[in-house]
């Protein structure tokens, strides 16, 4: 290039980058940019990863921790009933209290009194109507009206349904549910404990343990409660006071698939409680690359230890 | 004048220059230091959120516990097993399990009408099954319990995973940092 100032010739020679630094510089660009790409879809996945395992995580504790608030409450018997003469709770003729529905899926019924709103005594606890679990306002008119929620698996969508008597209808819990077991901890054993506390009185000693002796699945509760009833002496207990503990188990899948190495959760398998379950059996996949976690928890129905 | 001197400067055939090679690599170094530090945070935050998800297991696993003591706490004998004054079931070596499982509980333990359990029995089972359900739910975890707090009147469940020891965790009621263990001091009997 040739620049003329002050009537000189001033000359420059234009110099580019040749192809080589060129080549080079973008080569070197490129593998920037191939590493933030590494660094972001790492991310991505990372990312994927927590918020199932999160996810997971928080389905199954909250649906525990639901049934587990449910249980507690069983068999509450209200307001207007004072003489609680069916302290865990009444059976329904169209439901069985609790029933075992196959292999993967249990079923629990749960029931109690409703807490209406008591304008008459004006406790504070009872200043609201309480709602079912469909959220269906529980008519304080209708007095000796029982709440009963069934908790049971939708096979088709795996969702934990919990359904209400009130109104039939059913409202999902959580999803993605591949197994849903319950136990029931029975009091078997009549007569004191094993070892009574030196330190206690010798009434108290040979006061009649309340403790479960023998955790059975739905399908054998009746004969143990029959067992339980025999043992104890008609009149001791109602039947349904034998049940001490209620142990519930579940497994929840992630949302979404892909997540894990699907070759290694394959050959993964899982227990809840006896039931075993593993890859191509039972109908359960595990090659889907989805977590699993089981979830198990076991609740002490205070109710049930309430002396004779 | 000064537009003379404007001129000598602008010398005939400049040279050019770019960066060198070196000094090409030195500067990627440190932007890669910088995208190193990213992946550190990255690291980080998947370290922290991985103790969240450890600290709420635990706190899981003591809560089930308490249940399981709770409901079987009428027994002398089991709460002597629980605290483990009776018997070594909280230091005995468990049974080797299949790798990835949930837990190989001894299912004929106080399980189906065939195995009915006494107290002392049932305290035992728990303590085996609890353990085995830390060490399938924590890397390395474990569980104990003992009689804690003043005239050893509570009862403390203890939870421990990674490198910690479950005999050696103290009620961190300081504030001085988290070990990967976990107390919980009740009081059921």
């Amino acid at each position: 290039m040739k620049i003329l100032i002050n009537n000189k010739l001033y000359s420059q020679k234009e110099q580019g980058f040749t192809l080589v630094e060129l080549m080079i510089s973008s080569a070197l660009g490129f593998i920037v940019v191939a590493g933030m790409y590494a660094l972001f879809t790492v991310n991505k996945e990372t990312i994927r990863m927590q918020s199932n395992i999160g996810m997971v995580h928080e389905q199954g504790h909250f649906a525990l921790e639901l049934i587990a608030e449910d249980l507690r409450m069983s068999g509450w018997p209200g307001v207007f009933d004072a003489a609680g003469t069916e302290p865990f709770g009444r059976r329904d003729a169209s439901y069985p209290l609790f029933k075992d529905a196959g292999d993967k899926y249990d079923t629990l019924v749960i029931s109690r009194r409703g807490r209406s709103a008591d304008p008459v005594n004006s406790d504070p606890l009872l200043a609201e109507n309480e709602t079912d679990c469909v959220g269906n306002i529980i008519d304080f008119n209708v007095v000796n009206e029982p709440l009963t929620h069934i908790y049971y698996v939708n096979p088709d969508t795996r969702e934990l349904m919990c359904e209400s008597t009130l109104s039939g209808e059913a409202q999902a819990l959580i999803a993605n549910v591949e197994s849903f077991q319950v136990l029931y901890g029975v009091d078997m054993s009549a007569g004191p404990c094993s070892t009574p506390n030196p330190d206690i009185s010798a009434k108290d000693a040979a006061a009649e343990c309340m403790v479960p002796t023998v955790y059975v699945t739905a399908s054998e509760l009746d004969e143990a409660l029959k067992l339980a009833l025999d043992n104890l002496g008609s009149g001791a207990h109602s039947q349904l006071l034998a049940i001490k503990t209620v142990r519930l188990s579940i497994m929840v899948a992630s949302e979404e698939d892909g997540i894990v190495d699907a070759n290694l959760s394959k050959d993964r398998r899982y227990f809840l409680f006896e039931r075993y379950l593993a890859h191509g059996l039972q109908d359960s996949e595990f090659d889907d690359g989805r977590i699993r976690r089981v979830f198990m928890r076991t609740v002490a129905l205070k109710q049930a230890f309430r002396g004779p | 004048m000064r537009r003379t001197q404007d001129l000598q400067k602008l010398r005939p055939f400049r040279k050019v220059s770019g960066f060198t090679m070196l000094e090409v690599v030195i500067a990627m170094a440190v932007g890669a230091i910088g995208v190193m530090a990213f992946a550190g945070l990255q690291l980080k935050s998947l370290e922290v959120s991985g103790q969240s998800q450890e600290r709420s297991t635990a706190v899981f696993l003591a809560s089930e516990m308490v249940e399981r003591m709770s409901s079987n706490a009428q027994d002398y004998g089991a709460q002597q097993i629980y605290q483990g004054e009776v018997g070594v079931y909280w230091n005995q070596t468990l049974d080797e399990y299949d790798s990835g499982l949930f837990y190989t509980a001894d299912t004929d333990y106080c399980f189906g009408l065939g195995n009915p359990c006494n107290e002392a029995e049932m305290a035992q089972g728990d303590i085996l099954v609890m353990r085995q359900m830390s060490r399938a739910l924590l890397p390395n975890g474990d569980m104990t319990m003992h009689k804690c707090g003043d005239a050893d009147v509570f009862q403390c469940i203890v939870v421990a995973w990674e490198g910690s020891d479950k005999n050696n965790c103290s009620l961190m009621m300081d504030g001085s940092g988290l070990d990967d263990c976990f107390v919980l001091q009740v009081k059921i009997w």
